[in-house]
């Protein structure tokens, strides 16, 4: 229950966090407790979101040694464009990218339910604390959307295509900032974005329409001073800009050269990478690519065989594109799920071949924003199963993004029972290693 | 506004109910004008079970002439199974009720839970907040359990807060009184063979030494046994000395969800430094819900009945608003005749999930992205500002140009016989959609929107059209 005395409560920890050193492995130099705040340059944040969890081996931390009950058939690490730094054998392209890359090896909370570990990782704060905290991108919705200045037709908090589902994105600050969700498919022959085209419907019965409602709407013309007629009218003179307009030429992926098309990848994971750099160019703040089906408890390396080459096309080309385009330096580009995988594979039936969910030790990737590339976070066991140098906490990760994003910590964020709370507590005694200063 | 609807017969026997009831001088005085049948019928089934009125009972109410047709129409609700998912579906916001975060009732759970507030619809206010506050057993096949079940700090403050919140509408400052806590020091869940199946009991051995004896929430001592379920006994008092408290809550939720605001706002926050705009009205109302012995149907009639909420909307009357998101997807769905479609990721393999209307779902964790748009609560907290009202852009959009509403259209049974037919469609159009008929105006630019070609393209055309009238999307 929300209550007023949570906030006391948690103030109350707080100050007994901080005054706590951070919990650090042995020989690692002491984190400071606030983020510093460099002159930020990231501007906007492309989340890929890998739902269910990818396994850590055979994506950004391979163990060969470990022998074939832990790297299957991707027993071969492939090097890349870091001297020394190697990663899986599926991801040639991005391999190629790593310069500009951390990649955050670290990362832990040790919560293996999908839903409990999903809300850890994208609002770092631990279940049950009496609040209901909301996401990164909901947050970037609060502090860099309409009521900070946004002036963009399009929504500042997109999710392609469909909205998580596990929880509410945007906690306690409601639904105006939870994620628009385009529905449709990027990779299919028309990407109807919903809420933006009805197929068949031609721009002028498009305006024959609109004419026929405005005469229709004698309830409207009968209340002219009613508060919520006015705003009901007015939301709708704005949301006929957007789709008669050109700001919905944004989702529109035939513009794009077909060749550039085909390099991303013709499927929904790589048109959906192309059409979140088409929103970031828009001026979209937060995009949130929620790419689906890496719960693979069976059969895992026959998904893999299949899902690794479309997020190495995707991610790869996102990374590439972005550069070439000046952008990259002004968004954050994270990839990663809400755990890894077991790294001991389940030969057995009915897995035949499958990984279950692991949350002690896993793998992220970041990139762009600021962002110094090569560089390699965290280390865990020769079999992967435990995080063995400076640990990578939910805190940690969510400090350092909202940092680069140039969020205070301090800033208050609004409580639905009244009152407020900071974005950014203290870091939590036992579960933090220090904001990630190795990479920026 | 149809003059023979103000038939004085009916005017003089709405008076006599509404002082019968006992709503005051305060509401008389202002003696705001009525308003008429169609709009009366549309607003009773809207706020009181959430849909639109169905076409046949609309045209059976429009050719009744008795002069008691509006308390009949009212009295036929309250009977009606449409009701009863109502108050589920009220009640559902205020216990959480939803299979996973911050809730966990699991889908099983979640289904037993909106079960029971159904089938407790009929259950005196008294004997349902003793339920809910006793409740031991499995959350799976006792759906009352889920009130507990779903407050996800399992400990004997927070527990204490929700009880205080969902049946006092009280929110704490402070820890409650650890002697309030102490009527929950010994409720503990111990699992089942079944998977996440739990069952709430009382286990004396967990109270703390040193835990006070326990109290009722204004540190009235409950007479318990040491280490008897201290519940029963708060349960007597939250329906006894505490009755004004409880009876004073559940009056004010009613008569927000009513007319678009609580008589203390916000709803969930009564106090003595938060006064009610009309206390001698909202010490009305709870003496009317205690004194029916506790029917909270007769609490809805008498506001139903009231000139207040039968005044004309706009300026000082009935207050305009958006309606909720799943009483808005409803009204679209039986408007045009097209059920809607739900998922829910939960669990895995997905359930398939009935053709319910949303006012329906037993589950907040299954949705659909048009009820997300339109602010439905993620149902995080029992606070009710978690749910939003507000009209955005977003929704503007999925109104005006989404294939959900363009396919509800084109489905539609009954425009696909109009365009078979050759009569004027326009009676039907406005009592379907908007129900009510249309006025000389509305019918002529009716005739020549049909003029203009095709006649299924333009009844979809004068349909997208109704839809997307703030008349149809709002409460008025």
């Amino acid at each position: 229950m929300l209550t007023r005395r949570d906030l006391f409560r948690l103030a109350a920890a707080g100050t007994l966090a901080a005054a706590l050193p951070p919990a650090l492995l042995a020989g690692d130099p002491p984190a400071p407790v606030v983020p510093p705040r460099p002159a930020s340059r990231a501007r906007a944040v492309i989340q890929v979101w890998l739902w269910g969890g990818p396994s850590h081996l055979d994506t950004f931390d391979p163990k060969p040694g470990a022998g074939r009950d832990f790297c299957g058939p991707l027993g071969k690490p492939i090097a890349t464009s870091v001297d020394g730094l190697l990663i899986g054998q599926s991801l040639p392209l991005l391999a190629q990218q790593m310069h500009r890359c951390a990649v955050l090896r670290g990362m832990t909370h040790g919560s293996n339910g999908h839903e409990t570990a999903a809300y850890l990782m994208q609002a770092a704060r631990p279940a049950g604390d009496g609040l209901s905290w909301p996401g990164l991108g909901a947050v970037v919705s609060k502090l860099r959307g309409y009521e900070a200045g946004y002036r963009g037709l399009l929504p500042p908090y997109i999710t392609l295509t469909t909205p998580q589902g596990r929880f509410s994105e945007s906690g306690f600050l409601g639904g105006r900032h939870r994620p628009f969700a385009t529905g449709g498919d990027p990779a299919a022959e028309a990407f109807a974005v919903d809420g933006m085209t009805v197929q068949g419907l031609s721009d002028t019965r498009q305006s024959s329409r609109r004419q026929l409602l405005a005469d229709l709407d004698g309830f409207a013309a009968a209340h002219p001073a009613d508060a919520t007629v006015r705003e009901l009218r007015a939301c709708r003179e704005q949301a006929y800009e957007l789709i008669l307009g050109d700001a919905g030429a944004a989702y529109d992926l035939g513009r794009e050269d077909a060749a550039l098309r085909d390099r991303y990848g013709r499927h929904r994971l790589g048109q959906s990478c192309l059409l979140a750099r088409r929103l970031v160019e828009a001026g979209v703040p937060y995009v949130t690519i929620n790419a689906n089906g890496w719960d693979t408890h069976k059969r895992h390396f026959e998904a893999m065989g299949r899902m690794l080459p479309q997020l190495d096309a995707a991610v790869a080309t996102l990374l590439e594109d972005l550069a070439q385009r000046g952008l990259l330096d002004s968004t954050i580009v994270w990839v990663g799920g809400e755990f890894g995988r077991t790294p001991r594979i389940l030969w057995e039936p009915p897995w035949e071949g499958g990984r279950g969910h692991h949350g002690k030790a896993f793998s992220h990737l970041l990139a762009g924003g600021g962002v110094r590339g090569g560089t390699v976070v965290g280390a865990t066991d020769e079999r992967g199963e435990n995080v063995v140098t400076r640990p990578v906490f939910p805190w940690d990760l969510f400090a350092t993004l909202t940092g680069m994003l140039g969020l205070a910590p301090d800033t208050q964020l609004p409580l639905p029972q009244g009152g407020s709370v900071a974005l950014l507590g203290p870091p939590p005694a036992g579960r933090s290693g220090g904001v990630l200063t190795e990479i920026l | 506004m149809d003059s023979s609807t103000r038939h004085l017969g009916t005017v003089v026997i709405l008076l006599a109910f509404c002082l019968a009831v006992g709503l005051g001088a305060a509401e008389t005085e202002k003696n705001p004008a009525r308003c008429d049948d169609a709009t009366f019928l549309r607003r009773l089934h809207l706020d009181a079970s959430g849909c639109l009125p169905p076409y046949q009972a609309l045209k059976g109410f429009l050719a009744d002439r008795r002069p008691d047709r509006r308390e009949r129409a009212i009295d036929a609700l309250l009977a009606s199974p449409a009701y009863a998912d109502w108050w589920a579906w009220r009640w559902s916001d205020l216990l959480r009720v939803k299979a996973e975060f911050p809730s966990n009732l699991w889908p099983l759970g979640a289904v037993a839970t909106h079960r029971w507030l159904r089938q407790s619809a009929a259950l005196p206010y008294d004997r349902f907040v003793t339920a809910l506050v006793t409740a031991n057993g499995s959350g799976f096949s006792d759906g009352v359990v889920g009130f507990y079940r779903a407050i996800p700090e399992r400990t004997p403050g927070y527990y204490a807060d929700a009880v205080a919140l969902v049946f006092l509408a009280q929110r704490s400052d402070a820890a409650p009184a650890p002697a309030f806590a102490a009527c929950f020091a010994g409720l503990a869940f111990k699992p089942t063979g079944a998977w996440k199946e739990e069952i709430l009991w009382w286990n004396p051995a967990l109270i703390p030494a040193g835990t006070p004896a326990p109290a009722a929430p204004d540190g009235t001592p409950l007479a318990v046994a040491a280490g008897a379920d201290p519940r029963p006994a708060l349960a007597a008092w939250l329906t006894g000395p505490g009755r004004q408290d409880l009876a004073r809550a559940l009056a004010n939720r009613t008569w927000a969800w009513l007319n678009g605001r609580g008589l203390v706002e916000p709803v969930d926050d009564l106090r003595p430094g938060n006064p009610p705009s009309d206390p001698a009205l909202l010490d009305q109302l709870a003496a009317t819900l205690i004194d029916s012995g506790w029917d909270h149907r007769a609490l809805l009639r008498a506001i139903l009945r009231s000139a207040t909420w039968q005044a004309e909307a706009g300026n000082s009357g009935y207050a305009i608003r958006r309606l909720s998101a799943e009483v808005l997807l409803d009204a679209l769905s039986s408007a045009t005749g097209s059920a809607d479609r739900w998922t829910s990721q939960i669990p895995e393999p997905f359930t398939v999930i009935p053709a319910l209307p949303a006012v329906a779902l037993p589950d907040g964790s299954i949705s659909n992205t048009f009820l997300e748009t339109f602010g439905r609560p993620g149902r995080s907290s029992a606070l009710a500002a978690e749910r939003s009202d507000a009209p955005s852009v977003l929704q503007a959009q999925r109104l005006l140009t989404s294939e959900q509403v363009q396919q509800k259209i084109v489905r539609s049974g009954w425009l696909k016989r109009l365009a078979g037919e050759s009569t004027d469609p326009a009676d039907e159009l406005w009592l379907r959609i908007l129900c009510r008929p249309p006025t000389a105006a509305e019918r002529a630019r009716c005739a020549v929107a049909l003029a203009g070609g095709e006649r299924r393209a333009a009844l979809d055309d004068l349909a997208w059209a109704l839809l997307n009238t703030t008349e149809f999307s709002t409460a008025h």
